[in-house]
């Protein structure tokens, strides 16, 4: 069995990055607006 | 709370069992994906469908206040000990202990000691709105630290074809090699998610029913891609450090693949991690010391707002102390305490919370059935430590539950009639 994971693996990680980044940003517009 | 701090605080508080998950991801391999995540997304987004919008509209501060509801002061009462238990952050302390004692060489009980005074600190100076404004810092730097983690990983040791040779074959299956009894074990301490005080907590603090639903679905979205990173992390540690001590094998791994520049930033992003959970659970520990055993079952309702506050703040020190106390004398692993604690507390909470959110509380089975369910789990582990032979094969949760059930219908049917509350 060879299947090469690791581009899910990769996609994962950097959405995981990019999803972080993005709900900080909303929390901080989200505080700020009050 | 609105939408973005009610996703932040429940995601990062959630997860502080890092250290466990590689560690159980380096024994079990990508079952543990399923038993530390599959079953989790599941009663998540149970508990979003039938408890979150309730909880809300509910204003039960507290879990042992909707047992209390549900089922009477007696239950109530008992819910306050066995909730206080659970909360202990042993796990996490332990966890803090041993990262900085990665980090830095000082003994352990000294390690342990400084990060818990750290995380208290905070929690003492600041209350709640400290726990949830670093709960979103913390937030940031351990999810961009394990995602990292992962990719220099990827980078440095290869994907599949540095994996596949160097793992045990069980190890790439779903269920690996575990057997009914634990994979329904792990199922029912998911289903825990029912009965978590910190769930709770963060449903009554959430601004409206809305924001408490669609929070929890956009946090299982994120522990999703974390649990990936982590699982696969423990996985990559086993490959990389086969004979690691599984509990530190997740760290070794990463300053191994980490070049100097980034270990840092990790290493705050895993203390962060860990920090996060255990001044949330020192908070709702004390919380459940001030609101439901001194203000409620002591029955001082004079008690001052300000003193309430201060008992909180005495709460704090004494649950991180014992919790301390507790990890330092503690010397297995994080699966066992995790199982062991899981389990006590599923079987004395869940079937009567169960039973009671489906409208039947029949009076005096709740009770009944806390207790029988608790000390059926504790009697068979105990048995099982002692290395009784039928006992060895039984998982104690699974007979627990059991008899939680029957106490709870035995119970309920033996009174022809009650009036309903």
């Amino acid at each position: 069995m060879s299947w090469d994971w690791t581009a899910w693996l990769g996609a994962a990680a950097i959405a995981l990055i990019v999803a972080t980044i993005a709900i900080v940003i909303w929390v901080v517009r989200d505080l700020r607006r009050r | 709370m609105t939408l973005p701090l009610f996703v932040g605080s429940l995601v990062s508080t959630w997860y502080g069992g890092l250290l466990g998950v590689t560690e159980i991801a380096f024994t079990d391999g990508v079952a543990s994906w399923l038993t530390q995540g599959g079953f989790w997304y599941a009663s998540y987004l149970l508990f979003a469908a039938l408890l979150a919008a309730r909880i809300t509209r509910s204003r039960q501060l507290t879990l042992p206040d909707q047992v209390g509801l549900l089922h009477g002061e007696a239950a109530r009462r008992l819910a306050t000990w066995v909730n206080f238990v659970n909360v202990l952050p042993v796990a996490y302390v332990l966890a803090l202990g041993l990262l900085i004692q990665l980090v830095s060489g000082l003994p352990l009980w000294l390690a342990t000691g400084l990060g818990t005074a750290v995380a208290v600190s905070y929690s003492l100076a600041g209350g709640f709105r400290a726990v949830v404004y670093t709960d979103l810092l913390q937030f940031a730097l351990m999810c961009i630290a394990v995602a990292v983690v992962m990719l220099a990983a990827l980078l440095r040791l290869g994907g599949g074809g540095f994996l596949e040779p160097r793992l045990p074959a069980t190890h790439l299956r779903a269920t690996g090699a575990l057997g009914p009894q634990e994979l329904a074990v792990w199922a029912l301490i998911a289903l825990s998610t029912l009965i978590d005080p910190n769930f709770y907590h963060r449903c009554y603090a959430a601004r409206s029913p809305r924001v408490a639903v669609g929070g929890i679905a956009l946090a299982v979205g994120f522990w999703m891609l974390f649990d990936v990173c982590q699982v696969f992390g423990g996985l990559y540690a086993r490959a990389a450090l086969p004979h690691a001590d599984p509990r530190k094998a997740y760290l070794m791994l990463a300053f191994d693949v980490l070049p100097a520049e980034l270990r840092g930033l990790v290493a705050v992003g895993l203390l962060a991690t860990v920090m996060s959970t255990i001044d949330s659970y020192c908070f709702v520990g004390a919380m459940s010391l001030s609101h439901d055993l001194f203000a409620r079952t002591l029955r001082r309702r004079a008690a001052s707002h300000t003193g309430l506050v201060r008992l909180t703040r005495i709460g704090i020190i004494a649950v991180a102390g014992v919790a301390m106390a507790l990890a330092l004398l503690f010397s297995g692993s994080f699966k066992t305490l995790w199982k062991t604690f899981g389990s006590l507390n599923t079987s004395a909470l869940l079937v009567p919370m169960l039973f009671g959110l489906a409208g039947w509380t029949p009076p005096g089975a709740g009770v009944a059935s806390m207790v029988t369910g608790a000390a059926v789990t504790g009697a068979c582990a105990t048995l099982r430590l002692l290395g009784a032979r039928w006992a060895v094969s039984l998982e104690p949760l699974l007979a627990g539950i059991a008899a939680s059930v029957a106490a709870y219908l035995i119970v309920a049917l033996r009174r022809p009639r009650y009036e309903p509350r």
